[in-house]
């Protein structure tokens, strides 16, 4: 595939905002999420080359990069664990506070959902992919991928009452 | 959030996500380290105009072909020429109709497309209307198109034989073959149902002509009812030659049996008579035995002429009959040939390039074409929205 500066140019600043998002909703730590998207782009970029284009989304591409480059942070042990403690701080946007209680919303109920369930929802949601994309990028029939999806706002949805009753 | 409880969970986690979307605070440094490591990637000046022009010439040559190619200079001119013609087939009056059975002419096994051509009637004149009888002879062309030229060969004739008929000639070479054939007329539509199933759809064509021969029927009919009339004519000559000669011949007798008696009398009286008497007696046995000899001889003539007459009228009467028998022949063949239907079957090579034209509606060409068109606009819209299709 030959891309380029303007093209790259344009895709960084379509795709970056997804992608850095999702880092972040993940990894919950800015610098790691910035290493990660650093990291991430200067492997597209060397990779150009392999990538197909034809029939492939650049954008899933991108994101399976991102996450394999998760995996191998995550297997380096230097975070002790995926778990961290919510820190709303890294979250805050300067929206309103019904769009904040939104997000903290969403957050906690995510957090009572399967990791898969999560990971489908922040994949569909924040990276916006296609059920397509998402099963070429989980190793997953399409239509898998819609019952899942499907299942997990079922569940979220009955936690999202549960929680405005409460 | 409690207030709006219409909002679905969809609308909340698709907000959510939009939400979740921002750059990095050093967005312009990391961006500017990324756009530094970008390869090097030749720049193309942008093709001004987008316009598919080589599918659009694609598509040009192909409605082009298409048009050409259905135009009636050349497809139907074959069929209009032989038609227009006249044709050359005959029927031979005096030979058997088993020897006059001409099929068609087959030459129009060779051109692409059959033709149906106007059957030659065997009179010139026509037959009265009054005359309604119809005594129908078909004629069967076929053209087989095939893959292996002597092994249907050899199936149409095992097919001609299994109906009964009989194959007059057959030849087959690499590209084409031929077949000269007869079968009962009453075999001919299951006949044709075999032949189709040799050359399946539009690789089998077909051409039935039938021609009435109530002109041939009228003519051999004319011409035994006037041998038949001769034929009695002459018997009665005869009858009445042998009646006349009969009474000829009786009176004679009786001009000799009269003769014969007085000289019997006269020579019992010489023996009693005088000189002067016997003279007289002798002078007139001799004028008797010349009036005898004189009637014997009229009586060889009458018997030799009789002879000749009878002779001749027999040969002629031999001849009519034969002749009527003849009439009855051809009448008998004509018959026969109606219930038979003689046919010729064209065989014809046929490469898989012409199944396909054969098959497909329009020139060839012109799908090919079409294709090519296809595929270059195909890859005008990848080499123009790659862009759009990667983002």
């Amino acid at each position: 595939m030959n891309l380029n500066k303007d093209e790259i140019s344009k895709l960084w600043d379509s795709i970056t905002p997804k992608l850095y998002g999702y880092l972040l909703n993940v990894l919950k730590d800015k610098r790691v999420a910035e290493d990660i998207l650093q990291t991430t782009w200067l492997k597209a970029m060397e990779n150009l080359g392999s990538f197909g284009g034809r029939g492939d989304n650049f954008s899933a591409w991108l994101f399976a990069i991102a996450r394999n480059e998760m995996r191998m942070h995550w297997r380096k042990g230097n975070q002790g664990g995926r778990e961290i403690a919510y820190d709303p701080s890294l979250h805050d946007h300067g929206e309103n506070d019904q769009s904040g209680e939104n997000k903290i919303l969403v957050d906690q109920i995510l957090d009572k959902l399967s990791e898969e369930e999560q990971d489908l929802i922040r994949l569909r949601y924040i990276a916006e992919l296609t059920p397509d994309d998402i099963g070429k990028l989980l190793k997953l029939n399409s239509v898998n991928v819609r019952v899942k999806i499907h299942r997990a706002l079922a569940r979220a949805r009955v936690l999202i009452k549960d929680q405005i009753h409460q | 959030m409690d207030t709006n409880n219409r909002k679905t969970i969809e609308d909340i986690l698709t907000k959510w996500g939009k939400g979740a979307h921002t750059n990095p605070a050093n967005n312009s440094a990391l961006k500017s380290e990324v756009m530094s490591k970008v390869p090097y990637v030749e720049y193309k000046a942008p093709i001004k105009t987008p316009y598919p022009w080589l599918s659009i010439a694609f598509a040009g040559v192909a409605i082009l072909v298409f048009f050409v190619n259905i135009s009636p200079g050349e497809k139907m001119l074959p069929k209009i020429l032989p038609a227009i013609l006249p044709s050359e087939r005959s029927v031979d009056i005096a030979s058997p109709l088993e020897e006059q059975a001409v099929a068609p002419s087959h030459s129009s096994n060779s051109s692409k497309d059959s033709y149906v051509s106007m059957p030659t009637t065997y009179v010139s004149g026509g037959s009265p209307i009054t005359d309604k009888r119809e005594f129908l002879k078909t004629y069967y062309n076929a053209n087989i198109k095939t893959r292996n030229v002597s092994d249907t060969k050899n199936k149409v004739e095992l097919i001609v034989r299994g109906f009964g008929g009989r194959v007059d000639s057959s030849s087959a070479g690499e590209k084409n073959g031929y077949i000269s054939f007869a079968i009962p007329a009453e075999q001919l539509s299951i006949f044709k149902e075999q032949m189709k199933s040799l050359g399946l759809g539009k690789l089998y064509t077909e051409e039935l002509s039938s021609e009435n021969l109530l002109p041939q029927k009228q003519y051999i009919e004319g011409e035994k009812a006037q041998t038949e009339k001769t034929l009695t004519s002459l018997k009665n000559d005869r009858a009445q030659i042998i009646k006349n000669h009969n009474q000829i011949v009786n009176s004679y007798q009786l001009r000799i049996n009269d003769i014969n008696k007085e000289i019997a009398v006269l020579e019992f009286e010489w023996q009693s008579a005088g000189m002067e008497r016997r003279a007289q007696i002798t002078a007139r046995i001799n004028v008797l035995q010349n009036e005898k000899s004189s009637v014997l001889a009229y009586l060889a003539k009458e018997n030799s002429d009789y002879q000749n007459k009878i002779y001749s009228l027999d040969s002629q009467i031999k001849y009519s009959q034969m002749n009527l028998e003849s009439l009855k022949k051809q009448d008998q063949n004509l018959v026969d040939n109606v219930a038979t239907v003689n046919g010729t079957i064209g065989l014809s090579w046929v490469s898989l390039w012409q199944i396909a034209d054969i098959y497909i509606p329009g020139p060839l060409l012109a799908w090919i074409l079409i294709l090519g068109g296809a595929l270059a606009y195909i890859r005008h819209r990848r080499r123009y929205l790659d862009i759009g299709a990667i983002t």
